[in-house]
Formats: C-alpha cells, structure tokens, sequence
C-alpha cells in the first residue's frame, strides 16, 4: 500500500491520535475536559484543536490545494502563541504529525520511500506555516500592548505627569508624555 | 537501534520548563511549584503608595516595602505565617458565608470546566475547586479537626512560603466574576473565596500596584487617574466642544457640584479621559439634555470604581462612602449611577451591609415618567440602563435608530452588573431600541452565563497581557463567532473596564470589531432640538450611505 492511500484508508484513526497529542501537551486535568467537552463555546481549546487539525489533514492529502491552510491554522496559532508554551511546543503540531503518521507507516510496515518524501515536504510546509503564524501573533500581541500604552492605560499607575496632559486635543503633550513613559 | 543523542535532544525540547508557570505538570497539583516570570504576574505595589495607605487603614496592607515576586524572599515580616493564619481565623469567625464555603464542597467537578482561565489556559489549578481548595487546604490544616490528625491524607497542608507563591499566582487569575457559582449546586461563590485570599495577601503586604494605586488615587483625589477637580472640569467640558461638532447642538446642562441638584450622576472617570469612553460620556449628556433632567456630576467622588473590592474590605467600604457622603453635602435627592462594573457589584452587594441604608436620601423616582425605582429603595442608587430603559418604555425619547445603521453590533454582559446585579434585559430593551441590527452570542456565552473579559479585578494592566488574553479567550471567541456569522462590528457593554479591555482583546482575537458603551449608541439615535443633519456618530465615523 502507497502511504497516501494509508493516509486516506486510516484518516480517522491518525487524526484522533494526532488531536490527542496536540492535547497531551497541555496538563492532564486540562487535556482530559478539552478532550470531552464538544461545545464550541464551552471548549474553545479543544474545539480548535480539533477542527483545525481536521481541516488540515483534508487540505494537506485529499485537496489539490494548500489553499486555505493559513485560515484554518491562525486561530489555533494564536490560542497557542498566548498559552504557557515555549515556541516550539507552541508549533509542535507538524512535528507530532510526523510522529504519528511514523508509527502508522511502520505499523501497516509500509516501504513507499518515495511517497514518504512528499509527506515528509507537506509536513516542513504545515511547521512553516505554523512558525509564520506564531511569530505574526506574538507581533500582533506586542502591537496591542502598545496600543493599550498608546491610549494612556499606565498613566493608573506609572505617572508622575500633569494629568491635564491628557486633554483631548494636546497631542502633541500626550506623545510627549508616553515618550517618556516608554 | 534508535539515536541516544536525538532522543536525549527531544526529550530535552519537551520538558524543558515553559516560560511561564511551567507547562504539563506530571506532579500532584501541591507539588507543582508557582514559578514568576516576567509576563505572569502583576507588579508589585509601590513603597510609597503602601505607605500612603497604611495612614488611613494601618495594618491591612502590611509593612511598606520593595519586594521582587520573581525573588525567594519577598522581604516578608518574620511573623508572616501567624499574621496570615490570625487573619484566616478572624474572617471565618466574622464572615459565615467564608465558613461555609471551606466546608461544603463535595467535589462535584460542576464547576471545573467554568472558568474562562481554567479554559484559557487548561491548568487545573484555575479550575474554581481547586483555586478554593489553594486555600481551604490551609483550612483544614489548622482550622478542622480531621487535618490536625490527618494531615495530607485529610487534604490538609501548612502555611508555607510556597503556598503563599501559589496564593499570588492564582487568587490573581481570577476575576471574581462568580460564572462558578451559578453552576455550583451549593451556590459557593468563588469570588468570595478569592476575596478572602487576596485580603490575606494585603495582611503581609503582598498587592500589586495596578489595584493601589488607582485605589490610592481614588481616596486621594476622587478618581483613578488622580485628575484634579479643575482637570476633571476641562475634560469633561472639552467634550461638549466635540458633541457639537458631532449633532451641531451646544449642551447647556453639564455642571459640577451644584448643591440642591436632583440627582447626583456618577461614573467611572475614564468617560472623561479615555476611548471609547469618552463617546459614552457624550451619550450620557445628550440624554441628560433630551429630557431635561436636573443633575449635577461631583468631582470629589468622580469615579464610580472602587478598587477597594479587589484588596480589603475596609478600603471597598471607605470609597463607596466618599460617594454617599457627597450625595448628602450636595442635598441631592438620589443617585443616579454610569456605566461601570464593580461600581454596581459593591452597590448591589455590599454597600446596604456597610454603608446602608441611606436614609437621607429619597427612593429614586424618575422626574419624567414618574417611574419609582423600588428596587433601589434601600442604595437610592440608579443604573443608567434601568433608567434609559424606562425612559423608552415611556416612549420619551426622540430616535432614529438608522443612525446606528452602519454598526452590527451585540452584546457583552460584564460580569458584575449580570451576575452581579440581575442587570440582563434593560441594555437589550435599548439596543433594540437605539439599534437595528443587534444580535446575540451564543446562548451559554450571555446572560448569568456570560463570560468575563479576562481582565477584571485589577488585571487590566499591561505587564500581564498573554494572560489576559487567555483568560479573555472564551470571550473573543463568542465574538468571533457573531462577527463571522452576522458580521458583527461592534461589541456594546456597560463597564468602563470591558470598554478599556475588551478593545485589547478585540486587537488580538477580532480585529475588525469595535468596543462601545450602551450610551454611547443612545446618543447616536438621540434626535435633539435644534440638531443639524447628522453626518457622523459620536466618533465622527460616517453614517450609514454619508461615507461619500
């Protein structure tokens, strides 16, 4: 059998193992309700856990596009870009996908070496995807943070100005005085 | 023959601690140490403001000092273990709702997964049980009969420092917003539970300066921000300059501490100097002109927060008076309250205990329909939906809702005024009325159920802003959903801190939609005497077919 036909024969099987150990990589208590809990509203997590590594698993080996990968990757990203991980367990679901399907490749002892090669160049282009999208929400966190600066929110407590800098109007005092703040 | 050295490598990638509290305990959750790092706990209170309010309250914010939470030693008093446990005994003695709920858990699990930081984040010590388990663990140990003989076995553990750190961590990653306890069966409220902690915490002088120094200014000079009188006046005049520009009317009616006034309006002091803020104040002058309404705004008690409620009860029950004391010095006849969160929480669940009843002034009636706010016979205190409401109800006010045509906006219960005070249909009565596109989040999403912004309780500040936006997740996530289903731009609340906190949490999770008070959408559709043909809203964007 071609590892794609595995791929597709196997689809439920791998993608349960996958989205278990895209889970596993929150603590347990946590994993074992964002695993249960099917309201999307009630789960957020686990919810996009496992619709987006569905999506990309149809995009990735039963589309004849990548097409839409981005939109189904970003909100799952950004979940991860603002959760407990280092980097690269935030990105880690290319590499868990590699695992997995290794372990599906020796257990229906496949010897498609060539059809390995084209997984093998999906999966880089799924961990490229994912760094890009982790780095854009790091940024995009940033910018909010200095946005929220931007509004006045440290003069609460990192003043030490004239509040009537902050009259509507005199801008260019209020930039002044964040500059310092900054 | 597998690799050592790739094994050793990837081994080395997954249990290498996380940057924050330390990513997939394996541990028991008491043995998983909290771990500070920059980026996962606020900053802590300033010298000089511990000092500021250790004149007026001795004692409750403990001893005024430099200290770093990332250190193992927070410069701690020597006595700290026996101030914390003194000050655990006094409570359960003096507060029998704290009692009951160290005793009557059973574990039931209802509340685990209820928690928008539980769900944010998956660590289970932001699951409510266990947060409260933090601290009823303590309890046990030297409160119950069972701990003293059993010890771990009874769930019991000792004061430590590391508990203490655990306190910090998690008591401050909670909201109080009480989701838990509408699905706890024995009603515990968590909130509660966290206040207690956090009072604790006070005691040995372990606070953060986001919630200390507001509150410091607030007892100081009347509001957050520390604006002085004057300032405050300018403010809040400048904007007049701009509802003119907006309507083409010059509001005759904004005065400050008018004696005699009928009501006494008060509201969170970041309408007067912050967006989107700023608009809401706009809506709420514009219908105090529309119907005439005599009132006088105070800019000794010119903030409606009340920090208090997030370090001790004593400083929660000093601000709220500032504003009843004032109410009487101006001899005005009720109060009428803005749209603010916490302001309503104290109100409608501490004040009449502390403060109350105020006796000297009169049960709200509304001088246009005759409305008498029964509800409020106690406080004497009005929230602006409830009165705009029965405003429409009247049929009072002159609108045109397509003025808020090119907003498709919902709406964000915030926690206290919901949960907190049974606010849930007069803000939907006036969107509908002010608005004509309005659609709801999803049904577990509003309401009691409705989902804290993630940033409450003096979390809003920016050193910890990934947390909030985990803890804000479940929020934007409902969001998300409306904007994508009904292309919601607009997301309506009635709490100053939703307004500054959800505009954050929209630029991460929803870019594209726009924070709002309520009022601020009346003042749209507000058609006043002698306007001119309205061009912009309030926030001189184009209406609805004027983009040209």
């Amino acid at each position: 059998m071609l590892l794609q036909e595995m791929l597709i024969e196997n689809k439920g099987e791998i993608l349960e193992v996958w989205v278990d150990r895209v889970l596993a990589t929150y603590p347990e208590d946590g994993a074992r309700i964002f695993k249960k809990e099917k309201n999307q509203f009630a789960n957020p997590v686990g919810y996009a856990v496992k619709s987006s590594l569905w999506e990309v698993y149809a995009l990735l080996f039963e589309s004849e596009t990548l097409e839409g990968l981005v939109p189904a990757l970003n909100q799952l990203v950004k979940i991860r870009a603002v959760q407990e991980f280092i980097p690269s367990q935030a990105v880690s679901m290319a590499y868990k996908l590699k695992e997995v399907v290794k372990d599906f490749y020796h257990r229906e002892k496949l010897a498609d070496h060539e059809g390995w090669l084209t997984f093998e160049e999906k999966a880089d282009i799924l961990a490229y995807t994912l760094f890009d999208l982790y780095m854009a929400s790091r940024e995009q966190l940033h910018k909010t943070r200095l946005e929220e600066y931007r509004r006045g929110n440290p003069l609460l407590s990192e003043g030490g100005c004239c509040p009537s800098r902050l009259l509507p109007g005199n801008n260019a005092e209020k930039a002044k005085t964040l500059q310092n703040i900054l | 023959m597998a690799d050592t050295k790739v094994a050793q490598m990837k081994e080395k990638v997954v249990k290498e601690p996380s940057l924050m509290t330390g990513a997939v305990p394996a541990k028991d959750w008491w043995d998983v140490e909290a771990v500070f790092k920059p980026g996962n706990y606020c900053y802590p209170a300033k010298k000089s403001i511990v000092e500021y309010h250790n004149k007026s309250l001795p004692g409750i914010f403990g001893v005024p000092r430099e200290w770093d939470p990332e250190s193992d030693d927070w410069h701690l008093p020597e006595n700290w273990k026996e101030i914390i446990l003194n000050g655990l005994k006094e409570r359960l003695d003096k507060f029998r709702s704290l009692k009951i709920f160290m005793d009557c858990c059973v574990r039931c699990g209802a509340c685990a997964d209820k928690c928008h930081f539980f769900l944010g984040t998956g660590d289970p010590k932001n699951m409510p049980v266990l947060r409260a388990e933090l601290l009823r663990s303590v309890y046990r140990n030297d409160f119950t009969l069972a701990g003293k003989l059993l010890g771990q076995m009874a769930g019991a553990r000792p004061m430590t420092f590391k508990v203490l750190k655990e306190w910090f961590m998690y008591f401050y990653q909670c909201t109080e917003c009480r989701r838990c306890s509408v699905f706890c069966p024995y009603g515990i409220d968590t909130a509660e539970v966290t206040m207690m902690a956090r009072e604790l915490l006070h005691l040995v002088g372990v606070g953060t300066n986001w919630i200390l120094e507001p509150a410091a200014n607030s007892n100081r000079t009347g509001n957050h921000l520390g604006l002085q009188p004057h300032t405050f006046k300018e403010n809040a005049e400048f904007l007049l300059d701009d509802i003119e520009e907006a309507t083409g009317v010059r509001l005759q009616n904004l005065n400050f501490n008018r004696k005699g006034a009928e009501v006494l309006f008060i509201f969170p002091s970041a309408d007067v100097f912050a967006e989107p803020g700023i608009f809401t104040f706009m809506g709420y002058l514009l219908l105090f002109e529309h119907i005439g309404l005599d009132y006088t705004i105070s800019t000794y008690t010119s903030e409606g927060g009340n920090f208090g409620l997030f370090t001790h009860n004593s400083l929660m029950k000093k601000l709220n008076a500032k504003m009843y004391a004032e109410a009487d010095r101006l001899g005005v006849k009720w109060i009428l309250g803005g749209e603010c969160g916490h302001m309503w929480r104290v109100l409608h669940q501490y004040m009449d205990t502390m403060n109350g009843p105020a006796n000297f002034l009169e049960v709200p009636k509304s001088p246009i329909t005759g409305t008498v706010f029964a509800n409020a016979a106690s406080t004497k205190m009005v929230h602006i939906s409830e009165f705009t409401a029965d405003l429409l109800h009247h049929n009072k006010l002159k609108l045109d809702p397509s003025r808020n045509d090119h907003r498709t906006v919902t709406y964000h219960d915030s926690c206290n005024t919901a949960r907190g005070m049974g606010l849930l249909e007069e803000p939907r009565h006036i969107l509908k009325s002010v608005c004509n596109n309005f659609h709801e989040m999803p049904e577990n999403t509003i309401r009691e159920n409705t989902f804290c912004c993630g940033s409450g309780t003096g979390l809003n500040t920016g050193e910890i802003m990934d947390l909030r936006m985990r803890g804000g997740l479940p929020r934007a996530n409902a969001v998300r959903h409306v904007a994508d289903k009904h292309g919601v731009n607009m997301l309506s609340c009635v709490c100053a801190i939703d307004r500054a906190t959800l505009l954050a949490l929209n630029q991460y999770w929803n870019p594209d939609v726009e924070v709002c008070g309520v009022s601020e959408l009346v003042g749209n559709a507000l058609i006043m005497e002698g306007e001119k043909e309205r061009e912009t809203d309030l926030r001189f964007t184009p209406l609805a077919g004027m983009e040209g």
